[in-house]
């Protein structure tokens, strides 16, 4: 007979068909199917293949824990791995594929693992590619092989075509989970004028309402949500809370177009939802658990549950007989309710005595058998029967197995309460003997737990633990003492084996676990479940151990010797559910990842034809090239440009910070290694500062415009950590000092006019002021007042140089940048100058040795960098007492050096290794930083850092060794001041 | 850290690499960077993640920040006592 629809009720829309296909088949479900729903109607029974053994599955239940049937949804590039058909909407035109099997699910290439079975058991990776022989390119070799054969869905290659969000929410109660328990709590607090906000992950509210069968659970649960809604709750489908953080503040993933055909364009897929309740609580019911016995992984077993929740909410038969085996009173209600739907229904019981219910069974035609157990399935590709043997009191099944024939196998060995959520904060888990499982411990945080959740399974007992939390929550007394368990007791029962009989008896199907695997675990010595867990994988699968999690532990307990229960649970981890990297992301991707700082004359650089380039967040012009001009031909030009004539860059990247107050002096002094003290008003001072570990944090001219006024500049890189540093001293460490400091980087825009005829340039653009060497020395510094569209404008100018050349870096309000570049540029233009870009400005201080953030990256020290006689002797600095650790002083450490090809037309790389010629190997003797072709030297040259400094290698050749570009060069070692070391240029 | 006059090297050795990770309560410093940038002293307990107290680290800012907290006292007698101070 197979899997058919009823003729009538569950919840669909029978007005709605909706045809869609698997595996390229077209099929037809109704609008309210889920993909597993449509696929049992249809009599689809295998669905896919395993994860580890290619065996075959089907769907095993009806929910979240399912371990079978995963699909692959979509083609191209919205194609998503790992959709579960139990929970999964069915729409229009859906493409449904099986996953890990290839070509195809009845003929399947990888089935051949399941004959090396033995080989790939516990630990396999761990034993086959780990130990003396077995190396990481071994591994690698491998792992090409292992990837194809095992695991699950494909994702896409291609970039998500999607969009997603981010939405943050504030709540008095968040409510997860709209069953019964959930409804109740929700519209009651709302009514109690809390603002509840109620998620529930399926596409129906409802919870096992949805699944009694019976007409007036929905009709109260219609109620229920309309009380809600009145109340002013809100009410979440598709919404998943995937995790639980400090503070309570819950992550729930909403999945808004999955389920639509043609969505809206501009609606995100999904929306990561950052809520923060004052309550949570948590009413997300209990997942029904099998039992381990022989090919208990067969399409056609499922849960018992999962029978009924596909008859009664979808109206779909799994098959026309079935044989559901128990433990517990639970599955009697299922049974009846299927067999009075059509099912022929055979129930095994594995308790001796007969259930209250045993009567209303017989009387819907049920064959109840008291004491048996399932042993084994029979059937290759589906379900043919079952064998079934009798357990004794003391849990002894006996050798005699009869089989009894069917379609499908329900089985249940009781409920485990969901209890993901509070283990995200670290709650510890109680094992609660009455209903065999664990529920969740004591916590001082506003966490409440109610319901199946927390073990209580009946629907009326559900009711009155929802009122009572209500109750609780305004203040008042519970009253009631509230039934937990199923009503009838349970057997213990988890795995099932008869001596000498070796079956395939799986704990983790969707991971491929077996219980034999955990006893090996156990045989290797491993004791804790959390090992047992890594060594073995049971629950590491996006179902996170719904299914499993109990059943691998009552295997490991009983292998210890232990009692179930006593070895504690592994910690569920966020997120519950899968959640898309996409959803995580949002907006923040590509282009959007960060924010883009633009400089003040961004414009006007491209309007020069700049190419630009990313430093951090900034866009900064790279080059300017002519017409057919390559990166190089065009840095060059402008490096030679500039010393030869005038040149004009962007640096209003630095960080700029002012000092202020009656103790800035002080304050700097104490912050800079060199003397600051006696900084003349009208002067600017090169500085470094250190880290208090005697490293060089950073470099930069800081000019005295007043008595108490300086205005600092850092590197770009450095600006936020030294603002950060400079706060943390004043606000923490020198709290007497009277000094105010404030960021300006954004409100000055910065030019550099550098080259022999920048005096030219700017007399041009300033004429009423006095250039001359005399009236503006080196290091002098300017404000300089100009009136522009009835407005003085104030700019600041310091004759400081980082070209080597003559130069003045002139800084201006940043909303005037742009039309003072543009005047300067045309003036530089008049002259024959040009403006230049980063390039031109590397291989300009690459020329003169001068350092950035290539040097000094966190592992320099003044001496490394070549500023040892800066310190200062007489004053203590940040920095000055950790700086002369002994491995800091001793002689040999790698010092910044020049570097030129030996051979004048070589080149090299930055990043390659300097290497005694006689010794290319290991980590050298020292390393390159940066490199360019010198216009001024006319050949390549470069600097870094070598063991002892140029003196050492006075007359010596070093090897430059690139191996990854296999660049093999001789160079010889030169003082890093490469072009005008006396400075006769920038003094002018 | 040590005052900056301090030049005992095991001194800032100590201050600046051995630092203390208690497990329980806990004071620590932090820098409200994305806001009012100011540095905030933490008192939390690092197993619970519960934060007990956060005042200003620079006692002018804490001084500041009680002020403005205080309630205003009708009698107007002792704040003008203390202004005088």
């Amino acid at each position: 007979m197979g899997g058919y629809r009823l003729k009538n009720g569950g919840l669909i829309n029978r007005d709605k068909p909706v045809s869609f296909s698997f595996n390229g088949r077209k099929l037809n479900g109704f609008e309210g199917d889920s993909i597993a729903a449509a696929l049992l109607a249809n009599n689809v029974q295998q669905v896919g293949r395993s994860f580890k053994y290619h065996r075959l599955r089907g769907v095993m239940s009806a929910g979240p824990e399912e371990g079978g049937a995963l699909f692959n949804v979509n083609d191209g590039a919205k194609r998503i791995a790992n959709v579960k058909g139990t929970m999964a909407e069915l729409r229009p035109q859906m493409q449904v594929y099986a996953q890990n099997a290839y070509p195809g699910i009845r003929f399947d290439i990888g089935a051949i693992n399941s004959l090396f079975a033995p080989f790939l058991s516990a630990g396999f990776y761990y034993k086959t590619f780990m130990g003396p022989m077995r190396s990481t390119s071994f591994w690698m070799f491998c792992e090409r092989f292992i990837r194809k054969a095992a695991g699950l869905g494909t994702a896409s290659r291609e970039p998500d075509p999607d969009s997603y969000d981010i939405a943050y929410g504030f709540c008095d109660v968040l409510v997860v989970g709209a069953g019964p328990s959930g409804l109740h709590a929700a519209a009651e607090l709302a009514e109690q004028g809390r603002k509840v906000i109620l998620v529930e992950q399926d596409f129906e509210a409802g919870g096992s309402y949805l699944s009694s069968g019976r007409p007036e659970d929905l009709a109260l649960r219609d109620q229920l949500i309309r009380r809600l809604k009145t109340a002013g709750g809100q009410l979440m489908l598709r919404s998943t809370a995937f995790g639980l953080y400090d503070g309570l503040v819950t992550g729930v993933i909403e999945r808004l177009t999955d389920h639509i055909t043609d969505p809206d364009p501009y609606c995100p897929r999904e929306i990561t939802h950052i809520l923060h309740p004052r309550h949570v609580v948590l009413a997300t019911g209990a997942s029904e658990r099998g039992l381990a016995f022989g090919n208990n992984d067969r399409p056609g077993v499922m849960l018992a549950g999962a029978l009924r929740s596909y008859a009664c909410r979808y109206g779909v038969m799994a098959g026309g007989s079935a044989v559901l085996a128990t433990c517990h009173d639970g599955t009697y209600e299922d049974a009846i309710m299927l067999a009075g739907l059509g099912m022929e229904i055979t129930l095994i019981d594995a308790r001796n005595r007969k259930s209250r219910q045993y009567q209303a069974a017989s009387a819907a035609g049920i064959t109840v058998l008291n004491g048996k157990v399932p042993v084994n399935v029979a059937g290759s590709s589906a379900v043919a029967g079952i064998e079934v043997a009798d357990i004794d009191e003391k849990g002894v099944v006996d050798k005699v197995t009869t089989l009894i024939g069917c379609e499908v196998v329900g089985i249940s060995g009781g409920y485990s309460p969901v209890i993901h959520l509070p283990s995200h904060r670290g709650i510890k888990p109680r094992w609660e003997a009455s209903i065999q499982a664990f529920v969740t411990g004591q916590t001082s945080e506003n966490i409440h737990v109610i319901g199946a959740a927390d073990g209580v399974f009946e629907a009326s007992a559900c009711i009155d633990h929802a009122r009572q939390l209500c109750a609780k929550m305004m203040g008042k007394k519970p009253k009631k003492q509230i039934r937990r368990g199923i009503p009838g007791g349970q057997r213990p029962l988890f795995e099932i084996q008869i001596d000498g009989r070796k079956l395939k008896s799986f704990i983790d199907p969707q991971h491929d676990v077996t219980s034999e695997d955990i006893r090996q675990a156990h045989r290797e010595g491993f004791v804790s479940v959390e090992h047992m867990k890594r060594y073995t994988t049971l629950g590491m699968a996006t179902d996170q151990g719904r299914v499993g999690n109990i059943l691998g532990l009552a295997v490991m307990a009983q292998a210890q010797g232990l009692a179930v229960g006593s070895s504690g649970v592994t910690t569920f981890r966020p997120p519950f559910t899968p959640v898309s990297i996409g959803a995580l992301a949002a907006r923040e991707r590509g282009a959007d990842w960060r924010p883009v700082r633009r400089t003040p004359m961004h414009y006007e650089h491209l309007a020069a034809g700049a190419v630009m380039t990313d430093a951090g967040a900034w866009k900064r012009a790279w080059y300017y090239p002519k017409q057919g001009e390559t990166i190089d031909d065009a840095y060059i030009r402008e490096a030679a440009t500039t010393r030869q004539n005038v040149a004009m860059v962007d640096v209003s990247t630095l960080g700029k910070i002012a000092v202020q107050g009656p103790d800035a002096t002080e304050f700097l002094n104490r912050i800079y290694v060199n003397p600051f003290a006696k900084l003349a008003i009208g002067k600017a001072r090169y500085g470094i500062m250190l880290r208090d570990d005697g490293m060089v944090l950073d470099d930069g001219t800081t000019w005295r415009l007043a008595e108490d006024d300086y205005f600092m500049t850092t590197t770009t890189a450095q600006a936020a950590p030294v603002m950060q540093f400079l706060e943390e001293l004043l606000q923490r460490r020198w709290t007497d000092l009277k000094v105010h400091i404030s960021s300006v980087t954004d409100q000055w825009a910065g030019m550099a006019v550098a080259g022999p005829y920048a005096r030219e340039v700017l007399s041009a653009q300033f004429p009423s002021e006095d250039w001359s060497d005399a009236a503006f020395p080196f290091m002098g510094v300017r404000e300089i007042t100009f009136a522009q569209e009835g407005r003085d404008i104030i700019c600041r100018v310091a004759r400081i140089s980082f070209s080597g050349e003559r130069a003045f870096e002139i800084y201006v309000s940043a909303d005037k940048g742009a039309a003072l570049w543009s005047s300067l540029a045309s003036h530089i233009k008049e002259g024959g100058g040009c403006l230049y870009g980063m390039e031109a400005l590397g291989a300009l201080r690459i020329e003169k040795g001068h350092v950035t953030a290539a040097e000094l990256d966190g592992r320099v020290t003044l001496e490394d960098a070549g500023f040892g006689k800066m310190a200062s002797k007489t004053k203590p600095f940040i920095g000055s007492v950790l700086r002369q650790r002994p491995h800091l002083i001793f002689e040999n450490r790698p010092q910044l050096v020049g570097i030129f090809p030996k051979d004048r037309t070589g080149r090299f790389s930055a990043g390659a290794i300097l290497c005694h010629p006689d010794d290319v190997s290991g980590f050298g003797e020292g390393w390159v930083t940066a490199v360019t072709h010198s216009p001024a030297l006319g050949h390549w040259i470069g600097l870094g850092f070598i063991s002892g400094g140029a003196e050492a290698w006075q007359n010596k050749t070093v090897m430059v060794a690139d191996p990854v570009r296999d660049n093999f060069v001789e160079a010889e070692i030169v003082s890093p001041h490469m072009f005008d070391p006396q400075g006769g240029r920038q003094h002018g | 850290m040590p005052a900056l006059s301090n030049s005992n090297k095991n001194a800032w050795y100590e201050a600046v690499f051995l630092r203390e990770n208690p497990r329980g309560a806990h004071i620590e410093d932090w820098h409200h960077t994305q806001g009012c940038r100011m540095v905030l002293r933490v008192k939390r307990d690092t197993l619970t993640h519960k934060i007990t107290s956060v005042v200003p680290a620079h006692p002018e800012y804490k001084k500041m920040l009680a002020s403005r907290d205080k309630p205003v006292r009708p009698s107007g007698k002792k704040s003008a006592g203390a202004r005088a101070k």
